[in-house]
């Protein structure tokens, strides 16, 4: 069997004040698998994230990426980030921002920063600055430069969370079409059911007070995964399914 | 209104005002003198003004030199050694606050009017701005983008090129407008008390004898080097910041 891309074992987190946001939290995710985590705000979706980024420690347990610490994993620069705001520099434009990404993680065998802009419909703007772009140009930018230098393991923290409704809907589409082509193993972390059903081969459902892991779905669901033209009934099936078993953890949870 | 307009305005307003003040105030030319007789003090002294104006402008740019050194260094160590921010503040809060009366008087009995009091006291009237608008350009950071860095392995050097120094950019120039023409008055008070040279000298001069014309003369010098300086950092500033309004 191959070694998961990332691999969490027993995995705890406790805030100084005492507070335990993360308990007992074992969780594999092999090569190339896309893998959504789910759950009510403040059940550590993001600690978990940030920790696989090497930027959080655990309190107890081990976070292995690539069969080392997260932190040897980014020094190898295989590690592409996207939270959910867009992380661009304000006096660069969106060329000169994904081509930071080369320049600091001096990759020669990245993509073209300009033709992956081209290909993410961002052609017209290449030498836009961030504040000349909406809102899902700028995540666009964003994702660019978590994946110009061609990581392996991609992180995504709510990528989609600070758009609106009509352009999350595009975009995740376009993220889906782009996670195909590019096939990085992906931890991503969304609030948004249907878009862990489209993106994801499986979805993690975590509780809160402490998060640990109340479920793990597997999606066999064929791709693409068309929701917004004609969504298939399978597709319905597994969206409602994640949500009985999500509405069922909050309620588990006093919410 | 343009920001041209309204200079424009306020020097055709202060010419006026001062001629109506010289027909109509009553004061004598001794203490009012019109802007002509003005003007021929500055020719006809030019030599004493010319001389006056640079050794101020010496001591005003050195002096902010030095300002810009401590202030840089203290605010971009504070970024990297946790205590030092809490170790300088308590100086810089108290040096702030000394009354300047007190403190030129001390540096005269200590140093004398060599180069260095005037120094001390243009550096104390304008790293402060400098100092303050740098740590709290610093502070603005955005985390987020921090923190990306850190997952693509930058360096410290690297996270401050590309995070850290535009993000304190703004915050340095808007000080530069303030501390830069801080340091000219800074220097003209310091020669007040401590020199026998620079416009500051000269206004002392013209008080002890009575010469409004010279005491006009280099304040006209002065409010012109003053403005200089701050048309100078606006235009910088604006140059650095263009992306800002592309």
């Amino acid at each position: 069997m191959t070694d998961p891309a990332v691999r969490l074992k027993q995995v705890s987190k406790r805030f100084k004040a005492g507070v335990d946001i993360l308990t007992g939290i074992d969780l594999a995710v092999a090569p190339g698998e896309l893998v959504a985590l789910v759950g009510a705000s403040g059940c550590g979706k993001t600690t978990l994230l940030r920790m696989a980024a090497g930027l959080e420690e655990p309190s107890e347990g081990s976070v292995e990426v690539l069969g080392r610490s997260p932190a040897q994993a980014c020094a190898l620069r295989q590690v592409g980030v996207a939270f959910q705001r867009a992380a661009l520099v304000p006096s660069r434009t969106a060329l000169e921002n994904v081509q930071l990404t080369l320049a600091i993680t001096r990759r020669t065998d990245g993509l073209d920063p300009s033709q992956l802009l081209r290909d993410f419909g961002l052609g017209e703007h290449l030498h836009a600055y961030p504040h000349q772009l909406s809102g899902g140009m700028q995540q666009r930018v964003n994702i660019a430069a978590a994946l110009v230098h061609q990581p392996q393991i991609l992180l995504l923290d709510e990528p989609l969370g600070a758009l609106d409704e009509i352009t999350r809907e595009s975009m995740t589409e376009w993220l889906a079409g782009v996670l195909a082509r590019t096939r990085p193993t992906t931890l991503l972390v969304t609030h948004s059911v249907e878009e862990a059903v489209v993106l994801a081969d499986r979805v993690v459902i975590l509780s809160r007070y402490p998060g640990r892991i109340a479920h793990d779905i597997p999606i066999h669901l064929p791709r693409p995964r068309d929701i917004w033209g004609k969504p298939s009934a399978e597709f319905q099936e597994t969206v409602r399914t994640v949500r009985g078993h999500l509405h069922a953890v909050l309620r588990a949870t006093g919410i | 209104m343009s920001d041209r307009r309204a200079y424009l305005l306020m020097l055709v307003s202060v010419a006026v005002i001062w001629l109506l003040a010289v027909r109509w105030s009553g004061l004598p030319p001794l203490t009012l003198p019109s802007p002509v007789k003005v003007g021929e003090v500055l020719w006809d002294e030019r030599s004493a003004m010319l001389e006056g104006t640079l050794s101020t402008l010496f001591t005003a740019l050195l002096g902010y030199a030095l300002a810009n050194l401590i202030a840089l260094s203290l605010a971009i160590g504070s970024v990297y050694i946790r205590w030092l921010e809490a170790f300088s503040t308590p100086w810089v809060v108290v040096l702030k606050n000394i009354p300047f009366v007190a403190l030129a008087s001390l540096l005269i009995i200590t140093m004398g009017s060599s180069l260095l009091p005037r120094l001390i006291i243009v550096v104390l009237v304008c790293f402060h701005p400098l100092l303050a608008n740098l740590n709290q350009g610093l502070k603005a950071a955005d985390r987020v983008l921090i923190d990306r860095m850190r997952t693509l392995d930058g360096s410290r050097w690297e996270i401050f090129r590309y995070v850290l120094w535009p993000s304190a950019l703004p915050y340095y120039l808007a000080a530069h407008e303030i501390a830069f023409t801080t340091s000219i008055v800074g220097a003209i008070v310091a020669e007040w008390f401590l020199s026998r040279q620079g416009l500051g000298h000269i206004l002392v001069q013209g008080m002890t004898e009575y010469r409004g014309d010279r005491i006009y003369a280099a304040t006209l010098i002065s409010s012109v080097l003053s403005f200089g300086a701050y048309w100078i950092c606006r235009a910088t500033g604006r140059h650095l910041t263009r992306w800002q309004r592309a």
